[in-house]
């Protein structure tokens, strides 16, 4: 297969119910064993976008393509069965009549070697000699395994994953992230994630799409999304950070409160125009040293760090993060030095 | 682990607790028809047509038929029916509510015994009861007997065979309706309420009266319609009695009078008193849609004089509807085996077991259509439909046989008229076979194996429907080895449910068998219009025993929820 043919692409794909639009015009592509992540709030139409891909959901738009043949639009709909695509759902839906190897081998049918296969998946979800229990006899976090190593046994050509982590505790759900990542890619798979959770999306995915209402504002690397986000609603929406004010001055600097900024401005935004610059927790240091003074107005310990909230002499606010050995008090005024490696400014929304 | 059906089941309704499926994608504006209600008309039709042929008998009346009735009928048959819904109403309200209070939120002594043996009397038929307690108190009975003996006197005991007598039986023998789901009411959120309402200045008597009590309502009232529907459809023990009531009216002149049409007069007033009750049961159930989780409360504990008032309430009801009449059968029966038990009984066994099996699998299989059905086409018209083939289950026996029998005989007629002319003389066709009985049994009955496979269906999600396809079966293949497998035991318990109703159902079986196909039911009927009461016995200890299967398994699945 050449290079060029992605995984799985769809191509400008719609779905309507009556007269409400879930899913407007929306496009992606997938390399081969590429991990994507749709992430979003509820209602934004990611969950419809998973289960178009399955075929649970007919498109009434657009086109979806699964290595390069296509799958679903203009006047086709291959049923679920025939389309060889994993699911995990959100709760597991594992089958309550049979074994951990009876659920794993349950998409296997006769196939020579489909008790050697089961073994294998036990292996690599790591519950080899479970395969005899019943699911209701494992963990939450045992029987979300099982229900990739079903979903993964019969070597789908694409994974699908359904909020797979929000029936954990919070704990495990980081550590089974981290897993998840590390199975699909010893398997090699191509899988498409859907979460709310960005700490979720990161941890698995190569590239995540934000969306909202039925839409892709951004698709884009977890590192590009935190310090290139597209717009104003994916800054708000990835991380943590406030937008201050601030002026171009030149044709690669900003003015504003805490500084003069000279780099390339990102946006199409003129000399003399009002922006609005993002700061992240990260962009500001806490310097003793620094004649910058902010108060502290709020704190939230974290543990390795604070989390503070800074007023500044105008009255705006920021937020920064600083190492937990730096204990101040609400009201204290301490220095703040800025730190800024990714300069993203958007027009002013007055 | 799937849970037998709670009480014998009514119809349904969808509510916020037995859901209708989710929609799927692109859910289509109200039909007016769909593919699903297609295939659910054949099951919906078994109970229709049987209903809608009662109820045009209303549009089409016969003006000498109604005065017949009005001047000879009618003004006894209402009497007897007000005394009968507002006694046996009250009686089962008592009984049910006090009991269930006592066992759900008290302790005292005997309190777990209790909680679950009484629930046996619904083993026992009300015409078993009915013919049990009128040998036992009647004049020559050995009370009476024995009192004559002792003290020379027993004129003093109040005569069974009344009003009251009927009205105490049918109340001790349908009180586990109300029961049953006012002690599910009670103790879900029975003690919880009464703690927040003592914190709050009340005593516990006032709380009973002013949250524990208001919050049961629904439950209650659900309890209740479905005594009340027993006691509409009541025939054998109303018979027993000599209480004229609609069903022994139909019977009388349908059999006594070969009067079909006054019989379909009667059956269609009668129906429009049971849609009443319908309407009740339904409403009640739409309000208890929302029940909570109760945590963990401290039951009320029973003190002095009053702990012992309470056993002696629960021993009093168990005795006399459960221990005393099965002890008083097993007597019976065991004076006449060696002379009455001989090979016509291996015949009344065999047919009840035969007829019993037949339903079962036929109603089973209907019952797995619709529920399927109603699964793969989630519109409103189907789901309506639905509903519709449920209501079979409150319309009494005799008034369905009315509807059948009619259809059934013009359809007889159509054909015999058409066969005539090919020399083919005969008198009938499906009249008086055991498929007229079996359609009548399973219209009846429908419900009571709908229930079960429908909420066993429901327990298997969507999600787990949708991992099969996406692991590569067709939609056929997930019934095969996803819905089948998930549902044996709602299916096994659907089953055995319908085969213990129709061995103990007796007026559709009196009014529809075949001649000369007498079952154990028919046995009983027989023997007791002679007054024959040890020899109705055996047969009656029969049909007990088996009824006894589906209430221990109602027992073990309540055990399980508390």
């Amino acid at each position: 297969m050449p290079e060029s043919i992605p995984m799985l692409a769809l191509d400008q794909i719609s779905l309507r119910y009556g007269a409400h639009t879930v899913v407007e015009a929306l496009s992606l592509q997938l390399a081969e064993g590429e991990i994507g992540c749709l992430l979003g709030h509820s209602g934004c139409g990611k969950t419809t976008v998973l289960r178009a891909i399955a075929g649970f959901e007919a498109l009434t738009g657009g086109s979806l393509q699964i290595a390069g043949a296509p799958v679903a639009g203009n006047g086709i709909h291959l049923p679920p069965e025939q389309r060889r695509i994993g699911m995990v759902f959100q709760d597991y839906a594992l089958f309550p009549h049979l074994t951990v190897a009876g659920n794993i081998g349950f998409g296997l049918g006769k196939a020579a070697n489909a008790a050697q296969r089961v073994d294998e998946l036990l292996d690599l979800v790591g519950l080899a000699g479970q395969g005899q229990r019943y699911p209701h006899q494992l963990s939450g976090g045992q029987q979300q395994r099982v229900a990739l190593a079903r979903a993964l046994a019969p070597q789908p050509r694409l994974l699908l994953l359904d909020e797979p982590f929000s029936n954990l505790d919070v704990e495990l759900r980081e550590r089974l992230a981290q897993d998840v990542r590390t199975i699909l890619k010893a398997a090699g798979t191509t899988a498409v994630l859907v979460t709310h959770d960005q700490r979720e999306a990161f941890a698995v995915a190569d590239k995540v799409g934000v969306m909202l209402s039925g839409a892709i504002r951004q698709w884009a690397t977890p590192y590009d999304l935190y310090h290139q986000p597209a717009d104003r609603y994916v800054a708000d929406f990835i991380g943590e950070g406030v937008l201050l004010p601030g002026t171009v001055t030149g044709p690669a600097c900003i003015d504003f409160e805490l500084g003069q900024i000279c780099r390339t401005v990102p946006l199409a935004c003129n000399g003399g125009g009002k922006v609005d610059v993002l700061i992240r927790p990260d962009d500001i240091q806490h310097d003793d040293a620094s004649d910058f003074k902010a108060t502290v107005l709020n704190r939230a310990f974290r543990g390795a760090e604070f989390l503070y909230t800074l007023g500044l002499p105008s009255g705006a606010r920021v937020l920064s993060l600083v190492p937990s050995h730096h204990d101040h008090q609400i009201g204290e005024a301490i220095g703040i030095r800025l730190e800024l490696d990714h300069l993203i400014a958007f027009p002013a929304s007055t | 682990m799937n849970e037998a059906p709670l009480v014998p089941p009514a119809p349904i309704r969808i509510t916020a607790s037995n859901p209708a499926p989710r929609a799927p994608a692109g859910s289509r504006p109200v039909q007016w028809f769909s593919r699903g209600m297609l295939y659910a008309l054949p099951v919906v039709l078994l109970t229709v047509i049987p209903l809608m042929v009662v109820l045009a008998g209303l549009f089409s009346p016969q003006p000498e038929i109604w005065a017949h009735l009005g001047e000879y009928v009618l003004p006894g048959v209402l009497k007897n029916t007000a005394i009968l819904v507002l006694g046996v109403g009250l009686g089962v309200l008592l009984l049910g509510v006090s009991l269930a209070w006592l066992t759900a939120v008290c302790d005292f002594p005997g309190r777990r015994v209790f909680a679950w043996a009484l629930m046996l009397p619904l083993a026992i038929p009300a015409y078993v009861l009915a013919f049990v307690q009128v040998g036992i108190f009647e004049f020559t009975g050995p009370l009476q007997s024995w009192l004559r003996a002792s003290y020379g006197d027993s004129r003093w005991v109040p005569e069974i065979r009344s009003a009251w007598g009927v009205v105490l039986v049918l109340s001790l023998a349908f009180y586990p309706y109300v029961y049953l789901l006012a002690r599910n009411a009670f103790a879900t959120q029975g003690m919880r309420a009464i703690e927040a309402a003592q914190t709050l200045g009340y005593t516990r008597w006032q709380a009973f009266w002013k949250v524990a009590l208001p919050m049961a309502r629904p439950w209650i009232a659900g309890g209740l319609s479905l005594a009340l529907m027993e006691v509409l459809a009541d025939f054998g023990a109303v018979s027993i009695f000599n209480f004229d009531t609609f069903t022994t009216a139909i019977y009388k002149a349908w059999y006594s009078l070969f009067n079909l049409t006054a019989a379909s007069q009667l059956a269609a007033l009668l129906v429009l008193l049971v849609l009443v009750l319908v309407a009740v049961e339904q409403r009640s159930r739409g309000a208890r849609a929302y029940q909570v989780k109760s945590s963990h409360a401290e039951r009320i504990v029973l003190r002095g004089r009053s702990r012992w008032l309470a056993s002696g309430l629960c021993l009093l009801v168990f005795v006399l509807a459960f221990a005393l009449p099965v002890l008083q059968l097993v007597i019976w029966s065991a004076r006449v085996w060696a002379a009455d038990f001989d090979e016509r009984y291996i015949g009344f066994i065999g047919r009840s077991l035969l007829l019993a099996a037949m339903a079962a699998l036929l109603v089973t299989t209907l019952g797995l259509l619709l529920a399927v059905t109603r699964r793969r086409y989630p519109d409103a018209g189907t789901q309506w439909l639905a509903r519709v083939a449920t209501l079979g289950y409150a319309v009494p026996g005799t008034v369905l046989s009315v509807g059948v029998f009619i259809p059934i005989a013009w359809l007889d007629n159509v054909l015999l008229a058409w066969l005539a002319p090919l020399g083919y003389h005969d008198i009938a066709i499906f009249k008086g076979t055991v498929a007229v009985l079996l359609l009548a049994l399973a219209a009846r009955f429908f419900a009571v194996a709908f229930q079960p496979i429908d909420s066993g269906l429901q327990r298997i999600s969507r999600s787990q429907e949708e991992a099969a396809r996406s692991l590569g079966l067709t939609s056929r293949a997930v019934i095969w080895r996803l819905h089948l497998p998930l549902l044996k035991s709602s299916l096994l318990s659907a089953a055995l449910l319908v085969f213990v109703d129709v061995m103990k159902e007796m007026p559709i079986t009196l009014l529809t068998r075949p001649f000369g196909w007498d079952t154990l039911a028919i046995r009983v009927f027989e023997m007791t219009s002679e007054g024959m009461w040890d020899r109705a016995a055996l047969p009656s200890l029969i049909i007990v025993l088996a009824g006894l299967l589906p209430v221990l398994l109602l027992i073990r699945q309540s055990e399980n929820h508390a």
